[in-house]
Formats: C-alpha cells, structure tokens, sequence
C-alpha cells in the first residue's frame, strides 16, 4: 500500500475510529492527573470573582439561579461549586433558585447546595436557603421584580418563605447585590433583558463554552459584569479559590481532546492535499 | 507550668467577678438607660414611572445601635393610610440584620392618595422611640415611559413603512425577493422523498410558542404539509413544546385537508416526545435511525443538541435543510447539513414560499428599515468619535437621544 | 369564525402587549397575563403528558389485521414505566431521597451523556468539514485552529489566547451583530404580521 493509498484511506476514515481515539482522549487524563494545566485568570472570571467578593459577608445574599439541566452539569456544576465555596468561606449569604423550565436545575442544585454548605458548617436557611424552581423564568424574573415571596411562596423543602431568616429583608430586586446565573440556553439572554435592563440588577454569567459566543455581546456593551465561560471558567474559578475541582481536571480531558481534533484536522489536510490530483 | 495555670485560674476568676458585677450594674441601672434611639434618615419617595401602586422606603439605623446588639430587637415600619386615624404595622425589620439602611417597597397602594410613615425602634425589653412623621406622599400613576420615546419614534417608523409596503405591494407594485438556496431545496428534498418512499421528518425546534422562531417554523410547516399531501408521502413531526404540540398537528391536518387528502393524515405522525431537551434529542435520534427519513428540515429554535441531530442525520444518508436564529448554533448547522437558511431568512421562508404580495411586502419594509438602523449606527459612531474629539458637548447630548435606554 | 375569533384574540393580545411596554400604568394588567401565563404553561404539560401516555399505550396495544404490537413497544414500555415510577417518587417521597437518588443515579449520568455525545460529533464533523478547499477555508480552518487552543492553557507564548479573543470579539461579533440585527427586525416583522393576520399559516388552513 503506497503512502497516498493510505492517506485515501484516511479521507474516508470510519467515523468510529475518530469516536474510538476521542474516548481514550478523553478518559484517560481525567484519570492519570496529565497533563498538567497551568491556568490565568481571564479578565470575565476576575470580574466575576471581584462582584461577588465585594458583596458583604451575613448581608444581602448572592442569587444563585441554577438554570441548566443535568446535561450541562459537567461545565457548569464545578463553577456553582466553586463559587458556593467562595461565598461560604467569605461568609457571603447565598439564595439558590433554578428557572430551568423543567425543574431539574433544582434536582441539581438540592444535590450541590448543602453539600459543599456542609463543608463549611453554613446553616441552612439562616447562611443559604434553596427556593426551588419555577418553569416559567421570564414571568418568574419579572414577578421577583415585584416580590420574591410571590414568586417563591416556600423553598424546595416546603418551608414557608416567612420561616426563612435568610428570606426576611428580601422583597425585590433592591435588596440583590448580585444575580449569577449558571446557563446554557437564552435563559442568561432574559436575565440581562429584564431584571438587567428594567431593573438594574447586577448580572454574572456562568455558561456552557458553546454559549458563550452568543453572550459575548453583552459582557462587552457592560451589561452582564463578570462571565464564567466553560470548563475553562470554572478552572480559572477553582484557581481564584484556591480549590482545584473537577473543572481543572475535565480542563485536561479538553486540552488533549481538542490538540487530537487539531491533529485530524491537519492529517485530514494533508491528506486531501496529496490526493487532490488523483481525484481529478 | 504549675504557674501559668495558677495565673490563668487568677485571670479567670477576676474576669469572672467583672462580669458578674457588670450583669448586677445593669439591674440596678433606670429604666431610662434602656432607652432607644429612633432610626435615622427616613425617605419616602415615589416609585418613578409606574402604575401608581408604590412607595419606596428607606430608613438608617438608630445611632449608636451595632446590628441589633445594643439592645435593639427590630424596626417596624408604620403606615397610616388615608382615612385612617392611627398608623398600623406595615413591615418589621430584625435588627440583627447586617444593613446598614433597610429598604422597603409599599405596594398595593392606591394612586393619588396621601400616605405618611414612621418608624418604630423596638427594645429587647419593650421600650421603644419613634421617628417624626414623614411629610405626606403619594404614589403618583405614570401614562409614559419617558425614557422610551426613541423606541416608540423608532416603532412607529417601523411599523409605518411595513404598512406602507404592504399597501403598495396590495395594489399590485412588484416586489423583488432574491433566491434563497435554502428555500428552494426543500422542494427538492420533499421530491426526494417521494421518490424514495420515504417519510420527511420536520423539527420544528425545541423552543416554547412565544418564541417568533417557532411561529416561523410552524408557517413554513404548513406550506411544507401541503407539498407532501399533495405528493401524498408521510410527514414525522416530534414536538419537544406541548403548546406547540397541538398547534402542529392542527396546521398539518389543515394543510392535508386543503390539499385534498385528509384520509392520509395520520394524527400518530405529529407527536409530543418529552419536554426535556436531550431526551428530546435521543428521542429524534432514534426515529431517524429507525425509519431513515429521506429528508430532514431542521427549521425553529435550537441549542446545543442541534449537532447531534444534524449528524445523526447526516449519517442515515437523509438530505438535510437546516434554519435557525440562533446564532450559535448556525456553525453545527453549515458543517454537517446541506442547506442552512440564516437568521432571518427563517422569517422570510413564508413570504418565500407562498409568494403573497402582501407578506413580501413586509420584507420590503423590514429591508428599508434595516438601513434606516445602519445610517444610526454610523450616525452613533460619528457623534461618539466628535465626542471624545471635542470633549462632549453638545455631541454627547445628541447621542443621548438615539441611546437606547434601561429601565421599566 | 372558526379563524375570525383567533385572529381577534391574537389581535387583541398583540396590541396590549406592544402597548404596555410604553405604558407604566397598564404594568398591573401585564404582571397579571404573566400569572395566567403559568397557568397555562402547567395546564399545557398535561395536554403532553396525555398525548405521550396515549402514544405510548397504543404502541404497546396489538393492532393491524395482524394484531401485532408495534415493533418499537419495548421503548414505549421503558417510557411509560420511567414516567410512573418519578411520578410517584416525586409526589410519594415529596422530594425526598428516593426522588433525589433517581434524580442523580440515572437522570443526571444519562442527560450527561447525552451531551457528552457532542464531542464525538463535533471531532467527526471537525474532520470532515475542515478542509483547504478554498481561501475562506483557510481562514475558517486557521481561526478555528486558534481559537480551539485559546481556550487552552498553552499558546501563551505565541499570544494565542490573545488572538483567540481578537478573533471572537472582532470578526466573529460584527458578523453575529449583523445577524442579530436582522433577526430582530425580522422577528419584529413577524410578530407584527401575526398580531395584524397577515400571517396566519400558524392557524391551519390559513383561510377562511
């Protein structure tokens, strides 16, 4: 077989070989602790990292909004993570809520929210409090505008609302430092729309990587203070607390699987250079 | 070390006895040392640009009171409605709260009608002061959003040339549209199929009906319908929405029967997967392996499961016509389907298809619009450039007025 | 009248909300509809829910001159049991930890998956489509190339990263600007043709 025979071959490799070489890729350094990741912190992430450092500890608390469902867990479940590490070792209160419309951002955050609180010996309700989900998010953010307790009547658990002492001086969005909202659809687009524009609502960001190319706009133009992008964002996170996690390890999974995209590429290149000829 | 313990033991014992003494000197004290301060700096001011129901609140801690340790238990805020002779409890305040100013908004007020307000400090031991009165307000109901008037120039200019190209366009004017590629593929791809005998598949997007994206799709699916009727081929369509679901079936059963065959709709063609997004996506997934489509329309709303439905797609050998706005995912979409309608070109598929003079005529005003905004871009540009040349004004100001701004 | 009584609600609908959005007085009724809106998004889920349990049961049923079952009724059997069975660990344990083990054993692993999937797609798509076919390839192959190890660790040396930003805040935001552009215009016009019945292929027939 001659070297262009072979790189024929290659032009039409079976697509389960790619899948193959992707899964070892993969798999492989999230496990082995290779290849090492040395990580700076971008501009976005510092930003978000100052918003919510300047939010003063046992005050008004940080909404966190879970607005992804499992499938988005991998990237963005190691920043909610990171960032309810840093609000709890600052002492920064958190309220957790989910507009994900089919509420399993809030099985998500049921799971994170008093895991990583007892961590750190946060008492619930009183250091952090979880409000459920509501499916309808636009008419939810517009409703939160006007009144929280309106919108979330109890938490998760069923607590009534009144019963939360985290709960008690919050009315409406004058009492919010800060909204950061993890997200990988046009959920984080109505954030900025409606309680950024109409009510002045500090917004962060936490998104998937393949959503941040449509939020960029707004990060740009000021209207969303600080942005999380990817498993690249939550490692820069983790870096910032100090706390390496599963985003600084899914980062080496990445970075081996995108050089061996770059490499088919190339060999695909290559390939199609040197039997451009024969073809014709 | 005997030593450091006798000295602690001494230290503790002498600390003890100050306490001790300290707790006694407070029974003994007055009553007046318990005293508290009334709460400082109290503002009630009108909700701006509102219906009318709302006052806002604002009122700082008694001086002297340190987050609710100095003997403060909490803060209530009085209301004393019109009509009313005394002031009533609207809201209590925990002192222990780490504020250094509560807020609070009054809602459900009624418009034009005088309020006053007061604050109550509370004692640990019931004493409590009171702030003065707050002169009379009222929540007044605004009828315009002043901060809005470019937009509604901007609307109404919108609006106007829309409505004029569909008059002229109504009175027999040609209008020029230029070929979409995309468009004219679904023709092909649904010949295809017929000669095939095989089903075409139609995902209308995995968004909510209040998404424009999907009206869309579900007006190009009814001019799509009515090819297949009248080819008399099958159409798949799984709805991710419930809402859309039953919108969906009635356009394709509607189309069917305007194409003469309403014995060939199947209602079981047009159904309600899951309202979960990549279950959805497995769900399609599964259909197209399964009865290997000879045509795929991919035209609404999409995310992140637009690449495994456009490869799993290209993979059971289907000709595949994809449309979107959302942006992101447009490079899914050009890399592993044949044809891909941009942006909104998915808005104009109907106007394409159906040819109507009048729904082309829209188009025509959504063009001139269009470079109406170009001129005020480059309008904005300029007057920032002059701006930062000759430091602000009067550049500054006129840029002001085509700002579009926040708020309400 | 089966097409006259939507198109006036449509109408009506259409005008209040286009108008409240200059009238701060009229935000009451506004945040009023968006109740009803939850309403009939929870209301909506049922009609699915429905539509689903009823697919899914004629699957399983036998039927055809054959009275056979649907090839595909395993699937439809594994649908019907997952729908009961977090029906009633969800309202039976009030979300307890039944729910929430359901919820992270098999919910969450499975949705990930599914996801997950997107890279081998990609790398497959990735291969195929790159190629140095023309000038515009190049520089599709050569960006993409350079933003790929831009949201890497490494290239800081060679000023990757800092390309990668130029790249995805310059040509890449101007191009998605201009599109934004045009889709909001478009849905603006869209919206206008609905709320006025000049579209109304949404209804069915989309005549009278």
């Amino acid at each position: 077989m001659t070297t262009v025979d072979l790189l024929q071959r290659l032009l039409v490799l079976d697509r389960r070989i790619i899948y193959a070489l992707l899964l070892v890729c993969a798999v492989v350094p999230f496990y082995m602790n290779w290849p090492p990741i040395k990580m700076e912190v971008s501009k976005e992430t510092q930003d978000a990292y100052d918003a919510i450092d300047a939010i003063p500890p046992d005050g008004n608390p940080l909404v966190l909004s879970f607005d992804y469902d499992p499938a988005s867990a991998a990237e963005l479940t190691p920043m909610a993570e990171a960032v309810l590490r840093h609000c709890f070792a600052k002492k920064i209160r958190v309220l957790g809520i989910s507009l994900q419309y089919s509420g399993q951002g809030a099985g998500i955050a049921a799971e994170v929210m008093p895991r990583i609180a007892r961590e750190f010996g946060r008492e619930q309700n009183v250091d952090w409090a979880f409000m459920g989900f509501q499916p309808n998010a636009v008419v939810a953010m517009l409703q939160m505008g006007e009144d929280f307790k309106k919108t979330f009547p109890t938490d998760y658990y069923g607590t009534a609302v009144d019963k939360i002492a985290l709960m008690e001086n919050i009315q409406n969005y004058d009492q919010v430092p800060a909204v950061l909202t993890l997200a990988g659809t046009a959920v984080a687009e109505s954030w900025v729309t409606y309680p950024g524009m109409r009510y002045g609502v500090t917004i962060l960001t936490g998104l998937t990587a393949v959503y941040v190319a449509d939020i960029v706009p707004f990060y740009q133009s000021g209207q969303i203070k600080g942005m999380l992008g990817g498993l690249k964002g939550a490692a820069e996170y983790e870096k910032l607390v100090a706390h390496p996690g599963s985003g600084t390890a899914g980062m080496r999974s990445q970075k081996v699987v995108h050089y061996m995209i770059i490499l088919f590429i190339i060999l695909g290149n290559i390939a199609y250079l040197a039997t451009r000829g024969r073809s014709r | 070390m005997g030593e450091i313990v006798a000295t602690l033991t001494a230290r503790r014992s002498f600390v003890g006895s100050l306490c001790f003494l300290a707790v006694l000197s407070l029974f003994l004290l007055p009553a007046s040392a318990w005293a508290v301060e009334p709460a400082l700096d109290l503002t009630v001011k009108d909700k701006p640009l509102d219906a009318g129901e709302v006052l806002k609140i604002a009122f700082s801690r008694a001086s002297g009171d340190s987050l609710g340790r100095t003997g403060i238990v909490r803060y209530e805020l009085l209301r004393q409605a019109p009509g009313e002779a005394v002031f009533k409890v609207a809201r209590s305040f925990a002192a222990s709260q780490r504020l250094g100013r509560f807020t609070y908004d009054d809602t459900g007020l009624k418009p034009g009608k005088h309020y006053q307000y007061k604050v109550r400090t509370v004692g640990a031991d019931g004493f409590t002061a009171e702030t003065a009165p707050c002169p009379p307000t009222a929540p007044r109901r605004q009828w315009f959003f002043t901060n809005k008037l470019n937009t509604l120039v901007a609307t109404a200019i919108f609006c106007a040339f829309v409505l004029g190209f569909i008059h002229a366009a109504r009175r027999g004017r040609p209008m020029f549209i230029r070929r979409i590629a995309g468009l004219d593929a679904i023709d092909e791809a649904v010949g295809r199929c017929t000669e095939m005998g095989k089903p075409t598949l139609y995902v209308p997007g995995i968004s909510t009906i209040s998404d424009v994206a999907t009206i869309a799709s579900l007006n190009i699916l009814g001019q799509v319908a009515k090819k297949i009727a009248q080819y008399q081929t099958r159409i798949l369509v799984p709805n991710r929405d419930p809402i859309v679901f039953p919108v969906a079936q009635d356009v394709v059963k509607e189309a069917f029967i305007e194409a003469g065959y309403p014995h060939n709709y199947r209602s079981d063609d047009v159904y309600f997967v899951t309202n979960d997004q990549f279950a959805y996506a497995a769900a399609v997934c599964g259909t197209m392996v399964r009865e290997k489509p000879g045509a795929n329309l991919f035209l609404g709303m999409f995310y992140a499961e637009s690449l495994v439905l456009a490869e799993t797609g290209a993979s059971v050998g289907a000709i595949q016509i994809a449309g979107t706005d959302a942006i992101s995912q447009l490079p899914f979409f050009v890399t592993a389907c044949d044809y891909t309608i941009i942006g909104e070109e998915l808005y104009a598929a109907s106007a394409y298809i159906g040819r109507e003079p009048t729904l082309l005529g829209t188009l025509k005003g959504q063009d001139l619009f269009k470079m109406v905004c170009l001129g005020v871009i480059c309008l904005g540009v300029l007057l920032m450039t002059l701006g930062v040349i000759f430091r602000g004004k009067p550049y500054d100001d006129i840029l002001q007025l085509i700002t579009v701004r926040s708020g309400s | 009248m089966k097409t006259q009584i939507p198109l006036l609600i449509c109408l009506v609908a259409g005008l209040f909300m286009g108008l409240q959005y200059f009238i701060p007085a009229a935000l009451p009724v506004y945040n009023r509809v968006n109740d009803y809106i939850q309403v009939v998004t929870a209301f909506s889920l049922v009609l699915g829910v429905v539509n689903l349990i009823h697919r899914h049961i004629g699957r399983m049923r036998p039927s055809g001159p054959q009275r056979r079952r649907h090839r595909d009724w395993p699937f439809s059997l594994a649908a019907l049991v997952g729908l009961v069975v977090m029906l009633f660990a969800g309202f039976g344990t009030q979300r307890g930890p039944i729910f929430q083990s359901l919820f992270n054993s098999i919910l969450l692993p499975v949705q990930s998956t599914m996801f997950a999937l997107l890279a081998f797609y990609l790398a497959s798509a990735a291969f195929r489509a790159f190629r140095v076919r023309s000038v515009d390839a190049v520089v599709l192959l050569v960006s993409a190339v350079v933003v790929m190890v831009g949201r890497l660790d490494d290239g800081g040396a060679l000023g990757i990263p800092w390309l990668s930003r130029q790249i995805l805040n310059g040509p890449n935001l101007v191009a998605k600007r201009a599109i934004i552009l045009g889709v909001g215009l478009g849905m603006a016009a869209t919206a206008l043709k609905v709320v006025l019945g000049l579209e109304r292929s949404y209804l069915g027939s989309g005549k009278e």
